[in-house]
């Protein structure tokens, strides 16, 4: 008896096993496949810039030319493109969340008239596709003289209905009573957002940083319209004038260009995804 | 005496609210709210330049839009771009996060997880130079890899017939992160015991995973199907980098369509006039899900 329940024991662990090993051959595939076009740049940004197109593709490096990457440097305003990309993102970064949790705060905490109305409006920018406003918009940044500065690239993105939903819905299960001792002690609404709600609420603050972090820095579309001149290009006109360089040929040197730009959202990523994959906020979708 | 108080209190309470919306408010208000209105009911029954010049011309700028060829070519390839993204995001991303959450060795699984979403994070911009090239008739990868196998070569970006299919694999690639990641979330944040008692009654995992897991992942599917058919609507980067809408109009989206015909040719009755009847395609979508949504989507009453 002992012996049979042990068998059949086995016998299912066996089987979990192979299930697994089988799983994970799957999903190397696929995960080939996802790194691959990485994979290949990386490689080939390495390679001598005349054995670029050389045939076979290179997924693995074989040479170690770093000295692509001091030419992109040199060849090409990067640290201009940098430094444009990062106040840009920099300065939403902090407005939007300082603003959406204020919002959030009273959405969740406060009772005022028009509280519904007024969400609701917001949250209609969720589904308001940007090129359906962008020439209203461009006409309004352009009246205010904003058109090429980065200011045009920033102001609009001040407001964040997405961050205002997540934040909401956070500082929601918060519970009162939190609140309530505080106010007995007359603290101020100002001090309980300070105090109290902000510090429970950072890893929603991290999530919704981390998301509009990435955003903004590969936002091309709103560069594309509002800068004209190369002073204030962002990266992901950068990676415009750098395709330009294409029929000069030197692709190793435009892969070069390509990894370098990869590596300020790589280091975002490594530290937002602790915060993105523990989110209560994410996985509390529901309305 | 009383009364006022209360009254006054009132009156307090509901200018502190307002103080700290506010900012949100006020900026949201300025950069989009009152663009879309006039959007809406000012420009896209005008026609005016840079310089100013404003003249109502009623409906001209519709009527332009529906007689020209190209804006049917254009639906057409919102709508293709439909038929390869919505299945791959949503059940593509489905199937992966499903998979990604049984593997139980931690290094591959954080290895899969990590490949999955990384694409989402970069810059559209940069990795879409690598596609160019990945997709080059003569030295691309994809090229090279179907010489392989004894095929021919195929114009993957230069090709009517394929431009389109390209790009949509490309974005596919690309976005795929953001459904497997709410995917993803959403299966982890279902108890474990669940499933587990669905086995002990005798249903087979697979049984387990339509019957219990499915159905409290309903308000993530909804989630991520509507936010994928609204995103589908304004594909830009892809097509602007890989073909610039060529050739002819086989890869031109409506985002494109607007950028071209507005801040490319000046026109920008006619962009607007686009503008909207996007806005109303989004809105519709919008409308036919939440209509639909108590119909399928079970969200859980505690």
């Amino acid at each position: 008896m002992l012996e049979r329940i042990t068998t059949k024991y086995r016998n299912a662990n066996k089987s979990a096993f192979w299930s697994q090993a089988l799983l994970i051959i799957i999903m190397c595939i696929v995960s080939f496949f996802m790194f691959m076009p990485f994979l290949w740049c990386f490689s080939t940004s390495l390679r001598l810039p005349a054995d670029s197109f050389n045939l076979p593709p290179a997924f693995f490096p074989t040479e170690w030319r770093w000295d692509n990457y001091s030419y992109v440097f040199t060849a090409f305003p990067f640290v201009r493109f940098f430094k444009n990309s990062l106040i840009v993102t920099a300065c939403i970064s902090v407005f939007q969340i300082f603003f959406s949790t204020l919002a959030a705060f009273a959405f969740a905490k406060l009772k005022f008239k028009g509280k519904n109305v007024l969400f609701v409006y917001i949250l209609s920018g969720l589904m308001l596709p940007y090129q359906s406003y962008v020439i209203a918009q461009f006409f309004i940044i352009n009246y205010m003289g904003f058109y090429n500065t980065l200011v045009a690239l920033i102001l609009p993105y001040f407001a964040n209905p997405f961050g205002i939903f997540l934040l909401r819905q956070h500082m929601s299960s918060i519970p009162d009573s939190y609140m309530e001792a505080a106010i007995i002690d007359g603290c101020s609404k100002w001090r309980i957002y300070w105090n109290i709600i902000l510090p429970m609420s950072t890893s929603s603050i991290a999530v919704v940083v981390f998301m509009k972090f990435l955003e903004q820095w590969n936002n091309f579309f709103a560069a594309l319209i509002y800068i004209n001149s190369e002073a204030y290009f962002t990266l992901p006109m950068g990676m415009k004038t750098l395709q330009g360089f294409r029929s000069a040929g030197n692709l190793a040197h435009i892969l070069a260009g390509v990894m370098i730009s990869l590596v300020v959202p790589t280091i975002v990523y490594a530290w937002g995804q602790k915060y993105l994959l523990k989110s209560v906020a994410l996985s509390g979708l529901k309305s | 005496m009383q009364k006022k108080k209360k009254l006054y209190s009132a009156w307090k309470d509901n200018l502190i609210g307002y103080a700290f919306v506010a900012p949100a408010v006020l900026f949201f208000t300025v950069f989009v709210g009152i663009p879309i209105i006039v959007n809406v009911c000012v420009l896209s029954f005008a026609d005016f330049s840079l310089l100013g010049n404003f003249k109502w011309v009623g409906l001209e700028n519709y009527r332009d839009v529906f007689d020209d060829k190209a804006t049917l070519t254009i639906l057409g390839n919102t709508a293709r771009l439909f038929a390869v993204l919505v299945p791959t995001h949503i059940i593509g991303g489905l199937i992966v996060a499903a998979m990604i959450n049984a593997v139980r060795n931690r290094f591959f699984h954080s290895i899969f997880r990590i490949s999955l979403y990384f694409p989402m994070v970069v810059t559209t911009a940069s990795v879409a130079l690598v596609w160019g090239y990945l997709f080059d008739t003569d030295f691309g990868v994809f090229n090279w890899l179907l010489t392989q196998f004894g095929l021919g070569r195929v114009r993957w970006l230069g090709d009517e017939r394929w431009a389109l299919f390209s790009i949509a694999i490309f974005s596919a690639w690309k976005f795929i992160g953001n459904a497997f990641l709410y995917y993803y979330i959403g299966l982890r944040n279902i108890p474990e015991s669940y499933m587990e008692a669905a086995e002990i009654d005798g249903a087979s995992k697979l049984k387990a995973f339509f019957t219990v897991k499915i159905p409290l992942l309903t308000p993530t599917i909804f989630f991520v199907v509507t936010t994928t058919l609204i995103n589908c609507f304004q594909v830009f980067d892809e097509p602007y980098f890989l073909t610039n809408g060529g050739p002819g109009v086989s890869t031109q989206t409506l985002a494109m369509q607007i950028y071209r015909k507005g801040f490319g040719q000046y026109h920008f009755g006619y962009a607007s006039a686009l503008g909207v009847i996007l806005f109303i395609m989004v809105i519709i979508v919008t409308i036919l899900m939440f209509g639909t949504q108590h119909k399928w989507v079970t969200y859980d009453t505690e």
